[in-house]
């Protein structure tokens, strides 16, 4: 393969990687002059049309992601029997090699690299592509620790026998889901948890389910439960724990549902270490958010807070907010603690019961006492009540702070983006401010900022698809301006801002749009008048190519002189246009009417097919040969000179000092060139002149 | 010794990379089927070489039988000679690159069939109400089958049933399974390539084997309807039914 060239463009360099599918090589564009990675089907796929079939499908579906956390997809060809995906180069390393360098990430690297992750499934899940070989050794990552996703959805079976040792097979068995082991339907949630797994493995180091064979580990991802070692030098928080944990259900429906809900927890969990993701329930019923409030003071019947409390609460330190089945579900191998969490609640639950009862006896007793007294006095024994406070523009953690002084658990219900306000800003709260509740959580919108995007690569693109492509990111298109280019017509040759920039949703793309390459334009010269050779000669020198040549009558050319030229003179015409024009035959016989005339005619003609003008700018005739007394006839032939309107030509003859004019006459310069008679005898000097001013002189020889 | 074997190329392919052989050895008849892997005719030049080297080293080596070398270390011994010399000609040769092949050899030695496996074609003991398969595919496919995670209906609709773990020619070394099977008159044995286990239910197998025609229109009938119930792979089956050695007659 090295040393090729593919699709007559991409040069083979250096083999940089080899799969079950493709051996990937590192290529030069010769048209872009860059450097591509080019992925090569195997030869033992290219007799399986089903299968390439699919692989020519499914890349060009492929072909049209754009995002900045996905390996694009330059061009899908084929060459001979090779068919290839031309990608963009990535420099850095796989996100394994990463993994095993390092050992382990701090949490936020990995909930930063999980977030990126995420991002480049959904746009991939939101255009119906299903990854279905998420690994680290699929993500590239740069130093400055952003990823790209690479091999989207390149079918990845064949209707034959393909053979693969068992070190690569692992590659992905250790990252696949049970319904993937399983050969079950596969979808979006397949691809979480394969994240999932990613996610466990930056976070611990090493993998959750480990074996001899692919088969061994397939059986593990079917059967047995994630479990995180007893100690981690990293304390990854109990929350990113619950996010992995979620991630890697074994049923599917227990699962993250898209990557927008991963992407949603990861983000509240980089703002809060604390937060706790939901699980579900098998019965589907969603759990509530429990405050972490002082629930002695709760009890009024005519309660304004709208949060349910229904579930369990656990004490203060043990703030596990989720259902219990769920819990139990995804900690198969947590029963022990469970158990004694589940003494705790219920210890703390009767202790809960037990302060309640206490309140309402002091309350009855207090209401019997107090039975016929003053009004007033109710305010005084009613349970405390908290004000809530303005949060909104708030920065997330004073608000926290605020609330918190007040007793008031703040809860994100919500994360968006807000070009108005800046990341972390609190865009609405529920309850309102003045608002009075007993106890309970004030819930948030906290404004993500601008929504950013990276602006894509839209060279090369229609102005239609650059709309259509801006647009899907929630890009705008801009300004559109027609340049000249050796791009393809209507190609975009150049975008501002350029692409890779990152910028706030909505912002407006400029393009350049090719509008064919730059013609230039060039004087056409005047060739009347001149012989065959030099007005080709003119033609070429000028610019311009020799045209058609043809041959006619002409009353005012001489014979082989040029008589009339496709474009005028003077006119500016586009370069390299072919010019044509015409060679005089001398004037048309004419064949009734004047003898003499038909006479000269043939005397005209008979004398042209010598075919010789010794000098380009005169023509002469021997009107009666030999009859060397006579004055003889000659033509000069003038050009005029270049331009518009009217000339004076005059024809001055020298004798001696003095110069005697034998021809005048005004002349539209358009004419471009005319024909003088002059009759003498001998050699004669004539000088030309144009509106007065000396041209040149000829001299004649009679 | 009743022997009848078939293949066909299939209605999509244009290259037959299945091979077979069978040696009807009077002393030690054995078979050996292959399903090679490769790009243009690599396969096909793979599935050959391991099925000549094998039969060539078998040869050489079948003499030891009895002196104390057991037989599943001649088999290992066969499939790892096979192997290197297909594994250095992939390496040779780029066309060859990344070339491989199943292989199922049997051979019966006294009343015991001997059978050495790599890879998912098949070696099946048949009989009237049962089919007995006796190698072990290697895929994953085939190991959560057998591990009761997936059933039989999952594992013939698996997108990766046709990815194999193990095969020959493909790395330097490699692991054979050798089994032993225990010879009874009525056995009929019949081996197959992936094309035809892919397609054709072991009760059809069975239920053609136990046509009163001849062996050979047998195996053709099988491998017919491999291809007509699908013919997107080569196809090949080779049905033997073995004589039992009396005591003492060999000796």
């Amino acid at each position: 393969m090295i040393g090729q060239i593919l699709g007559n463009r991409y040069e083979i360099l250096e083999k940089i990687g080899s799969g079950g599918m493709a051996d990937v090589y590192k290529a030069h564009c010769r048209f872009l002059d860059r450097f591509v990675a080019v992925k090569v089907l195997k030869k033992d796929f290219t007799q399986d049309e089903a299968f390439i079939e699919k692989f020519k499908k499914e890349s060009l579906a492929v072909a049209k992601l754009s995002h900045h956390t996905i390996v694009n997809i330059y061009d899908v060809g084929e060459d001979e029997d090779i068919y290839y995906i031309i990608m963009e180069l990535i420099e850095g390393k796989t996100l394994k090699k990463c993994i095993k360098e390092k050992k382990f990430f701090l949490e936020n690297e990995v909930i930063d690299i999980s977030l990126q992750i995420a991002e480049a499934l959904k746009h991939a899940h939101a255009n119906n592509i299903v990854h279905r070989d998420i690994k680290p050794q699929n993500i590239m990552i740069n130093d400055e620790g952003k990823i790209k996703v690479a091999d989207f959805g390149i079918a990845r079976t064949a209707s034959q026998n393909t053979v693969q040792c068992e070190k690569e097979m692992m590659g992905s068995v250790h990252y696949s889901s049970p319904e993937q082991a399983k050969g079950r339907l596969t979808d979006e949630k397949s691809d979480l948890y394969s994240l999932g797994i990613v996610m466990y493995e930056m976070a611990t180091g090493i993998l959750p389910f480990e074996g001899e064979s692919p088969i061994t580990v397939a059986y593990k991802q079917i059967k047995e439960a994630v479990n995180f070692p007893e100690k981690l030098d990293n304390n990854i928080s109990n929350g990113l724990r619950n996010v992995i944990l979620k991630a890697v259900q074994k049923d599917q429906s227990l699962r993250y549902q898209s990557a927008i809900e991963i992407i949603s927890d990861l983000n509240k969990l980089k703002y809060n270490s604390d937060f706790k993701t939901e699980f579900k329930d098998l019965n589907e019923s969603p759990t509530m958010i429990i405050p972490k409030v002082n629930i002695v003071e709760k009890e009024d019947d005519t309660d304004e807070t709208m949060f349910q409390t229904q579930k369990i609460v656990i004490g203060k330190e043990n703030n596990i907010n989720f259902n219990e089945d769920a819990f139990e579900y995804a900690f198969e191998s947590e029963v022990e603690d469970m158990k004694k969490i589940k003494k705790k609640s219920k210890k703390s639950n009767s202790r809960v019961l037990s302060a309640i009862l206490s309140v309402i006896a002091i309350l009855l007793a207090l209401a019997v006492v107090l039975f016929f007294s003053i009004r007033y006095f109710n305010d005084n024994l009613k349970v405390k009540e908290i004000e809530v406070p303005n949060v909104i523009e708030m920065e997330y953690n004073k608000a926290e702070e605020l609330l918190l002084e007040k007793g008031i658990q703040m809860v994100i219900d919500a994360e968006i983006y807000d070009v108005d306000n800046e990341k972390g800003i609190i865009l609405d709260q529920n309850p309102k401010e003045g608002m009075h509740i007993k106890s309970g959580s004030v819930r948030v919108v906290l404004s993500k900022g601008a929504e950013m995007v990276f602006i894509p690569n839209l060279s090369g693109s229609t102005t239609n698809e650059a709309r259509v492509t801006l647009e899907e990111l929630g890009l705008k298109l801009g300004e559109v301006e027609r340049v000249y280019s050796d791009k393809e017509i209507g190609e975009v040759v150049n975008q501002a801002p350029e692409s890779g920039v990152e910028v706030v949703k909505g912002t407006k793309i400029d393009i350049l749009i090719s509008k064919g390459k730059e013609k230039k334009y060039y004087k056409m010269p005047n060739i009347i008048g001149l012989s065959r050779s030099r007005a080709e000669a003119d033609i070429i020198s000028a610019g311009f190519i020799v045209g058609e040549i043809s041959e006619d009558y002409s009353q005012n050319i001489a014979i082989g002189l040029v008589s009339e030229q496709g474009f005028r003179a003077q006119t500016e015409v586009t370069e390299g246009s072919e010019v044509d024009f015409v060679i005089s035959k001398g004037p048309k016989p004419i064949t009734d009417g004047n003898q003499n005339d038909i006479n000269q005619s043939n005397a005209n003609s008979g004398n042209g097919d010598s075919e010789n003008s010794n000098d380009m700018e005169i023509n002469s005739q021997n009107n009666q040969e030999g009859e060397q007394t006579q004055l003889i006839e000659r033509e000069l032939l003038l050009r005029l000179p270049e331009g518009e309107g009217i000339v004076l030509v005059s024809v001055k003859k020298v004798i001696g000092d003095s110069e005697e004019v034998v021809y005048e006459k005004k002349h539209n310069k358009e004419e471009q060139g005319i024909r003088v008679i002059v009759k003498d005898s001998g050699t004669v000097k004539y000088k030309i002149y144009f509106d007065n001013q000396y041209g040149n002189d000829y001299e004649v020889v009679f | 010794m009743e022997i009848g074997f078939s293949t066909d190329i299939g209605c999509h392919r244009t290259i037959n990379q299945d091979s077979y052989f069978v040696s009807d050895d009077k002393k030690y008849p054995y078979f050996i089927i292959a399903d090679g892997m490769g790009g243009k005719n690599a396969g096909e030049i793979a599935s050959q070489e391991a099925i000549n080297q094998i039969s060539q080293y078998f040869n050489e080596i079948s003499k030891n039988i009895g002196n104390g070398l057991s037989v599943e270390k001649i088999i290992e011994d066969v499939f790892n000679k096979a192997n290197k010399f297909v594994y250095n000609l992939s390496l040779e040769n780029i066309e060859y690159e990344g070339m491989g092949t199943t292989v199922v050899f049997a051979i019966q030695i006294d009343n015991i069939l001997y059978v050495g496996n790599v890879g998912d074609s098949r070696l099946y003991c048949l009989s009237k109400d049962r089919a007995k398969q006796i190698t072990k595919d290697h895929s994953i496919v085939a190991g959560l089958l057998e591990k009761g995670e997936i059933s039989k209906e999952e594992a013939q609709n698996h997108p990766q049933k046709n990815i194999i773990t193990r095969a020959l020619g493909v790395s330097e070394k490699i692991k054979v399974d050798v089994f032993k099977h225990e010879i009874k008159c009525e056995d009929l044995f019949l081996m197959c390539t992936d094309g035809v286990s892919n397609k054709v239910r072991t009760d059809e197998m069975i239920e053609i084997v136990f046509q009163n025609i001849s062996i050979k229109e047998k195996a053709d009938k099988i491998v017919e309807l491999a291809n007509r119930k699908d013919g997107t792979d080569n196809a090949t089956v080779v049905l033997y039914k073995l004589d039992l050695i009396q005591k003492g007659e060999n000796k």
